[in-house]
């Protein structure tokens, strides 16, 4: 039953997470746009304009060495008039206008060699150099090139009969090819949607691979590795979290056991309100405040300084200077603590009561067993096992939390990372670093299940309900 | 009790906030007519009523009335009062003719009144709450109630019914990949559709219990479930924001649906499990009536009772997080006017206090009330 369930669960999480890293790539894909001009744009400072037909091959080459020459993921689902090696076409103002021909006309192989003898006839027409026929010739084909209209081409076809004589040949044969595809037309079965399988060799795969070996890609922005960037991000955001958790624990515990033993009166519904209210209290909004208070060193916060944490970092962090990290990072600490606190006051506080009442608890009064036995040995125990899987929820929450607080205190967090990184357009850095996350979350919530069923042995799975009872 | 009078005051000024600060006044009388602006401008722009020139692209401040009764507050959230630009503050020295004229929580930086903002961010917060609460709701009862209902085994579909479906599915799936339009594609997808739809209505009539097939629902559901809870909201909302090219307060609401419809799915779903093996909806089924009626009107009642809460919880979640992406400065059209965009501005000036205090202070109340009706409704639950 047990393996059942861990084989089915595992297989359903791996899944899942493989469908994001999908939808997260083709994201990264579709948001960063046409990597190769920004890239080329970075590089020759914003002038990188090619013509059609001078494009492909500069384009093409740009391509490979970034490594986009492949088709992008495993399969491809197109209409059948569509060569299955489609994707081999770089250039986007290339591909946008062979595609509305290919469209009117059906017929790669003759979309394909007009496009040719376009070519040729624009090599030709550089090569020989005959002043007015040459100049003409130029500009028409540069013309024609953008043409995705076939009557429009047609007509652009005609012209004096002066300008064909130095290239009669070239000229011809483009004629013949716009007559036959100003006839052609695609039949209903060119529609018929077909796939084309590629193999692993595809973008997908080789972005997929590299993720798990590690190797994140590099940042749009500065070229660094994004796998560095999150390395010296990661310690921060640990730290403040960990002191976070810890200090709510430290704070509730004792609070909400405390709540929940004494007898209620009017006082405890209103320290109820005030953790619910604690609860509500929106992080930012605190942390906005106290960096406002922080800014004046006359109220005392002079311990605070917006501009330190690099110098921290430089300067060997916790293990040098424990008292000057504890100090710096208290304010963010705070800002994330109290919610937490406040939230498993009130939880701790519910479940200990709900324990409280239990008919073994009851049982184990009747027999005698004092006060504190009883609440540190039958009750607490039985109390914090739904802890087990909160913890899980909590890792993702903090992180989410974290994010507008780092941002405030300018701690350079994951959270700043990837507010950073959107600002500035980086996309590797931000799809990554959410397929992490994602990844940390389901890991977690797969870790609290089993551990759940581990320390308590009245749960069990029922493995044809896929989840635990 | 209060906390019912707060929601009243909200939903006051979520509707009537025009009412209550406005730079157009209520009743004025201008070349000798009278005219009731506020009352009037939606007519207005509807093209119902015609104003004179000078209103419609004049400044409503600098018009000179015979007669006027201004607004509470003589500010539009828009309004920009160029003669105290640059944040004063509530307690500063401020350029007015009038004690009516004041700005009773300051100016922001380009010179907007931060109260009649705060007055709109009401119907903002409220909208966003209300909207995206909706559009999870019917998305997380949807999903939620047919893998509840059916599970893995009981929907079954004859074979031709199935091979209808997976066709139309193929069809969808090919039309969205190929950028949803372009005219021949449209053309085929609907002859693809309609030979599809053709056979499915063929198999409907086509008795072939001998040749069912279970669909695996649930599996199905609980892997989209699954996959989306993965990613936390906040990043999940700012992954996909990057992808609509000027997203507005109707993009960011569609997308904070697209990520709550998870939880309220899980809690219909186990709902729907607990009801359906339950002896009156056996016998309902006994009874023969149609499955759809039997989720509709036997089930979902007695389900929604746990599902208000997780609405309440909601409801605050997604105010939170609008208020979130509006002060991180994400997703939000510039001139967006809401809590979280007025203290985005105490970014750049951490000294104008009253620009993060009184939004937040909203955000606050909002979010207590609706956690403490929450709370409220789950005490009272198991009461009745």
């Amino acid at each position: 039953m047990m393996l059942t369930y861990l084989i089915k669960r595992i297989s359903t999480l791996l899944l899942s997470l493989w469908l994001i890293s999908v939808c997260l790539f083709f994201l990264q894909r579709y948001v960063a746009g046409d990597i190769v001009m920004s890239q080329n744009k970075a590089r020759t400072n914003g002038t990188f304009y090619l013509h059609p037909l001078e494009a492909e091959k500069v384009y093409r080459a740009e391509a490979q060495r970034l490594n986009l020459q492949m088709p992008p993921f495993y399969f491809s689902l197109k209409a059948s008039l569509f060569p299955d090696t489609f994707y081999q076409i770089q250039y986007p103002e290339a591909v946008r206008i062979q595609q509305e021909l290919l469209l009117q006309t059906g017929n790669w192989s003759l979309v394909q060699s007009y496009f040719n003898t376009l070519t040729t006839f624009y090599e030709n027409v550089k090569r020989i150099n005959q002043p007015a026929q040459s100049v003409f010739w130029k500009k028409k084909l540069q013309e024609m090139a953008f043409l995705s209209d076939l009557s429009i081409i047609q007509s652009a076809m005609v012209v004096p009969a002066e300008m064909s004589t130095p290239f009669t040949e070239d000229y011809r044969k483009l004629t013949v090819i716009v007559k036959k595809m100003v006839v052609s037309k695609p039949s209903f079965f060119d529609w018929i949607p077909v796939m084309h399988w590629y193999g692993l060799n595809n973008q997908y795969h080789a972005w997929f691979e590299n993720i798990l070996a590690g190797d994140f890609g590099t940042s749009a922005r500065d070229g660094r590795l994004v796998t560095d960037k999150l390395k010296e991000a990661i310690p921060w955001t640990l730290w403040v979290n960990g002191l976070a958790i810890f200090f709510a624990y430290f704070f509730s515990l004792p609070l909400g056991i405390l709540m929940a033993v004494i007898p209620h009166k009017s006082w405890t519904s209103w320290v109820n309100n005030i953790l619910l209210a604690l609860y509500a209290l929106p992080a930012f909004w605190v942390a906005s405040l106290l960096l406002y208070q922080a800014t004046l060193p006359s109220y005392g916060f002079s311990f605070f300084s917006i501009s330190a944490w690099t110098y921290l970092q430089q300067n060997g962090g916790f293990s040098e200077q424990p008292v000057r990290f504890l100090l710096q990072v208290s304010l963010p600490v705070f800002c994330m603590t109290y919610g937490l606190a406040a939230y498993l006051t009130s939880y701790i506080q519910s479940s200990f009561s709900k324990v409280l009442g239990e008919p073994y608890i009851i049982y184990a009064r009747t027999k005698g067993i004092s006060g504190f036995r009883l609440y540190f040995k039958h009750v607490l125990p039985n109390a914090l096992l739904p802890q087990i899987v909160f913890i899980a929820g909590i890792i993702p929450a903090l992180v989410t939390g974290s994010v507008a607080v780092e941002v405030i205190f300018n701690m350079p967090g994951m959270g700043r990372l990837l507010i950073d990184s959107i600002h500035s357009q980086d996309w590797p850095t931000v799809y990554s670093f959410v397929l992490l996350i994602a990844v940390l979350t389901a890991l977690g919530l797969l870790l609290s299940d089993f551990l759940l069923v581990l320390s308590d042995p009245r749960i069990r799975f029922s493995a044809n309900k896929n989840e635990a009872v | 009790m209060s906390i019912r009078y707060f929601f009243i005051v909200v939903i006051f000024f979520a509707l009537f906030g025009d009412w209550i600060a406005n730079e157009k006044p209520f009743y004025c009388k201008y070349n000798g007519i009278n005219y009731f602006p506020v009352w009037e401008s939606p007519m207005v722009k509807l093209g119902l009523k015609k104003w004179p020139a000078d209103f419609q692209n004049g400044n409503w401040q600098d018009l000179n009335f015979e007669k006027q009764i201004k607004t509470l507050i003589p500010y539009s959230p828009e309004t920009i009062d160029r003669k105290n630009l640059g944040l004063k503050g509530p307690f500063d020295h401020q350029q007015i003719n009038s004690l009516h004229d004041r700005h009773w929580m300051g100016t922001d930086r380009i010179g907007r009144d931060v109260l009649s903002g705060w007055i709109r961010g009401f119907r903002m917060a409220l909208s966003v709450g209300f909207l995206s609460v909706l559009m999870a709701g019917i998305t997380g009862i949807f999903f939620g109630g047919i893998a509840g209902f059916y599970g893995n085994d009981r929907l079954k579909l004859s074979l031709f019914k199935a091979i209808f479906l997976v066709g139309w599915i193929i069809g969808l799936f090919f039309w969205i990949s190929q950028g949803l339009a372009t005219h021949w594609q449209n053309k085929f997808i609907i002859y693809w559709q309609c030979i599809w739809l053709m056979l499915g209505v063929i198999g409907y009539y086509i008795p072939s219990r001998s040749f069912s097939i279970a669909l695996p629902v649930d599996w199905t559901i609980n892997l989209m479930v699954q996959a989306i809870d993965a990613i936390p909201s906040l990043f999940f909302l700012l992954a996909f924001l990057p992808l609509i090219k000027n997203p507005g307060i109707i993009d960011v609401i569609i997308l904070i649906a697209c990520v709550r419809w998870t939880g309220i799915a899980r809690l219909v779903r186990a709902e729907f499990l607990r009801i359906r093996d339950l002896e009156y909806i056996q016998s309902a089924k006994l009874l023969g009536i149609h499955s759809f009626t039997i989720c509709w009107k036997h089930i979902l009642p007695n389900a929604l009772g746990s599902l208000w809460i997780t609405f309440a919880y909601s409801f605050a979640g997604a105010i939170l997080l609008e208020a979130y992406l509006g002060y991180l400065g994400i997703g939000m059209p510039p001139g967006t006017i809401s809590w979280g965009s007025q203290m985005q501005q105490v970014r750049e000036s951490p000294s104008a206090w009253w620009l993060a205090v009184f939004p937040g202070l909203a955000i606050f109340l909002f979010l207590f009330s609706l956690q403490k009706m929450g709370e409220k409704m789950e005490s009272t639950r198991f009461k009745i």
